[in-house]
Formats: structure tokens, C-alpha cells, sequence
């Protein structure tokens, strides 16, 4: 379910993205000198080899091999995979070694983002630090600062529903939560410790405790 | 409410002296970390279950009233605080009273300043519980049943009543009746069904298989 939900997302915003022409804010490539629209492969994660997927992470994370963020980000990539390896023993290492990976990450760094979460392509982590991202899932060229959290809302069990799903291209500020069920639309901006309760349309600017919508 | 005498010069510790085992009564060590292990989930790895322990051992350690017995006792509690608050980002100094089933939901940022916190209240990262300015040494009284949300500030000489909930990124400096929901910078009340608050305490859900 998880799956069917996240991906139809994807599709309806690449689709959107397509009409309008819109290119992503972060991490994209750059226009080519002959004035040509640049393709941008907004396959889904799955899609791409290991090793093709840490290339693209790495390089969206400025090619920093001390940067926490893409330790994070390529801890979740494996800690996707391990689960269909075919040879047991391989895939019991692997499992050992995302469960070590991941809970050193969650301690040193203070970024927790589990394995659970739908991620999408060309994700960066700017900064580290009491990050809790339980999404349901985050899309394509999203950009998340520190101390962000996201999560189910008081009194919720946590399960897929329950979670926010971030759409492409959004940007998190540092400080912001965005609790429960809720979306925050295709290139939104959630500014700085806002508390986001309800879904923030595409394109738009929030702010505040709780997040209100302010003029861009 | 009274407040403690504003003078500059009074400048010390705001927390009480910390002369006491002042673990929740009626209960012995081994059994309380039990019950706090079993309140984080039963998970070894959960750096706030190890920060809460490191807080009841330095509590119990002042019931050893042999100073030279204390001492080597007192050498691993600092030892370990300290440890805690640079690996885990958990500052929980054993002189803030707190009560049973405390749960540290998730690390990072966390200090814990107050003078008493009751039972079965749930604290996330980035929680500061402090003075409200150098001038003012009282810190608040956290009731039972109380859930604080990431991010959340609660400061100054103040009494949050039993049952309420203050939401992600509160800032809450003033008295608030029991059974209250507070958001916002600085906190207002809402009402709990139009502002659903605050990060419940996550887990890892299961993997999606591929079919």
C-alpha cells in the first residue's frame, strides 16, 4: 500500500512538473549551452543500480565524503536493497551492517531516517542533529535541514497513513516539523521551526507555530 | 507564585542541591530501570533509556553515605553524563527530580532543567526545560501525564498541570491548567481537535517488499 500510494504520487507530480516545464530547484543539471530543456531522469530510486543511485547522492551532497547527510542517505539506499538479496548469508551481513550503519548515524549525527520512508532522487540532508524523518515519503530533489522532524501526529499509530508525504522539490528549513497525515506540495517552501499540521499547497511559502501560508 | 531573590549574586545551580537519592519512592533501582527500559520500548539501543538510567544511578548513589565509597561511584555517573550529552546530545542532570515511566522518545538537543516532573510524561528531542533568564533561578514543575513535543521550550518559574500537551516548537513560559493544549511562539491554547499537536513516539514500520 505503502508503495502503490507513494509512487502514484510521484507520477501525478512528474506529470504536473512536465506541463509546466518546471525544473527542479536543487540539484538538477544545468541548462546546456545549445538552449535544449535538460532531461531530467526522474526514475524511481528502485530503478537504478546501487552503485549509479551513491554516485548521484554523492554528488548531490557536494561530493563530501564527510558530509552526514549522504552517510544517511546511502545507509537508507542499502538498508533498502538488503532485504532481497537472495544468498542468506549476504543478506544477514548486509542486514548487521545497515542496522550498525544506521544506528551510528542516529547517534553521532542525529539523523534518523529509516528505511521505511519512500525516498526519493537527489535528496540532500543539509547539516545533522535531532533530524527525525518518519515520512511516508519524500520526494524527488528535496532539500531538509537539521533539527527537522518529521512524523505522525498525537495519538496516532504511526502506520503509512498517518505520515506526512513530502513532494518534489520542497524545502524544509531547520527546525520544522510536519506532523500526521499531511502533504506539503510540490515546490513549497516550510520555513524555519514552523509547525506544518495541515497540507501546504504546491508552490506555496509557510511559516510560523502553527504554519501560515505568507505572501512569496 | 514567589519567586526566589533576583540578585546576580545568587547565581548558582537553580536545580535542587542534590543531596538526596531522589528517585521515585517506593521503588528499588533495579526494579525502576526495569520499568524504564520496558517505557523505551525494550530497545538496548535507545540512547534515552541509557541517559534515564545514568540519571536513576546518580540518584541512588547519594543513599551510599560513605564518602570514600561514594566517591568512585560519583567518578562513573560524571563520567557517563558527560558521555551522554556528547554522544547523544541528552543533558538529564540527576538533581532535576523525575518520576516514573519518563520517556525520552527520541535523542538530540535535550535539557532537562526542571525542579520536578511527575509520571508518564514524554519528552521528544530538542526539549529545553530551563530558567527562563539568568535572573529568574526557579525552573518549571512538569505534572503527570504530560506529552512535549520536538523542539519545545518550557521555561521559568511555572506549573504545567496534569495532562496537557505542549506542541513541536512551543515556547511555554506561563502557567497552564491541567488538561491544557498549548502551540505556538509564545504558546497559546487551541483547541486538542483543531490542532492535532505533536510527533508520537516512531517506530520502523516494516520495509516495503518488492512483489
Amino acid at each position: 500500500m505503502l508503495r502503490d500510494l507513494s509512487s502514484g504520487v510521484r507520477q501525478v507530480v512528474a506529470a504536473k512538473s512536465d506541463e509546466n516545464g518546471d525544473v527542479p530547484a536543487g540539484g538538477a543539471p544545468s541548462p546546456s549551452p545549445g538552449g535544449t530543456t535538460p532531461v531530467i531522469d526522474n526514475r524511481p530510486a528502485e530503478e537504478l543500480g546501487l552503485r549509479e543511485l551513491l554516485a548521484e547522492d554523492f554528488t548531490t551532497h557536494d561530493r563530501g565524503l564527510l558530509e552526514p547527510g549522504f552517510w544517511a542517505v546511502a545507509a537508507h539506499r542499502v538498508g533498502r536493497r538488503a532485504a532481497s538479496v537472495q544468498l542468506r548469508p549476504a543478506r544477514l551481513a548486509l542486514e548487521a551492517a545497515y542496522k550498525m550503519a544506521f544506528t551510528g548515524i542516529d547517534w553521532v549525527w542525529g539523523i534518523n531516517l529509516p528505511r521505511s520512508v519512500e525516498l526519493g532522487r537527489r535528496v540532500r540532508l543539509w547539516h545533522n542533529g535531532c533530524m527525525l524523518l518518519t515520512a511516508r515519503s519524500i520526494g524527488n530533489d528535496v532539500h531538509i535541514r537539521h533539527d527537522t522532524t518529521f512524523g505522525p501526529a498525537r495519538g496516532t499509530d504511526g502506520t503509512p497513513a498517518t505520515l506526512p508525504v513530502i513532494e518534489d522539490r520542497a524545502d524544509i528549513g531547520s527546525g520544522a516539523c510536519v506532523l500526521g497525515g499531511v502533504r506539503v506540495g510540490h515546490d513549497a517552501v516550510v520555513g524555519a521551526n514552523t509547525v506544518v499540521l495541515k497540507n501546504v499547497p504546491p508552490h506555496a511559502t509557510v511559516l510560523g507555530v502553527p504554519a501560515r501560508m505568507i505572501p512569496t | 507564585m514567589s519567586h526566589a531573590a533576583p540578585f546576580l549574586e545568587d547565581l548558582g545551580s537553580a536545580l535542587p542541591a542534590g543531596s538526596e537519592n531522589a528517585n521515585p519512592p517506593g521503588v528499588g533501582l533495579g526494579a525502576l530501570l526495569a520499568e524504564d527500559f520496558r517505557t523505551h520500548g525494550s530497545d538496548p539501543l535507545s540512547p534515552g533509556f541509557w541517559a534515564l538510567a545514568i540519571h536513576r544511578f546518580g540518584n541512588w548513589r547519594m543513599d551510599v553515605s560513605h564518602k570514600l565509597l561514594r566517591a568512585p561511584l560519583s567518578l562513573l555517573y560524571r563520567g557517563a553524563h558527560r558521555g551522554a550529552i556528547t554522544l547523544w546530545g541528552i543533558d538529564l542532570p540527576y538533581n532535576a527530580k523525575i518520576g516514573r515511566r519518563f520517556h525520552i522518545a527520541h535523542h538530540g538537543a535535550v535539557f532537562i532543567g526542571s525542579r520536578a516532573i511527575g509520571d508518564d510524561v514524554t519528552i521528544r528531542h530538542s526539549v529545553t526545560i530551563g530558567l527562563k533568564r539568568k535572573s529568574e533561578r526557579l525552573a518549571p514543575i512538569i505534572g503527570n501525564r504530560i506529552e512535549i513535543g520536538p523542539g519545545a521550550c518550557i521555561v521559568g518559574d511555572i506549573q504545567v498541570g496534569d495532562d496537557s500537551v505542549v506542541g513541536a516548537n512551543t515556547v511555554l513560559a506561563q502557567n497552564v491548567p491541567p488538561g491544557s493544549v498549548v502551540l505556538g511562539v509564545p504558546a497559546r491554547f487551541v483547541a486538542p481537535e483543531k490542532e492535532p499537536g505533536f510527533a508520537a513516539a516512531p517506530s520502523e514500520t516494516a520495509v516495503p517488499q518488492k512483489s
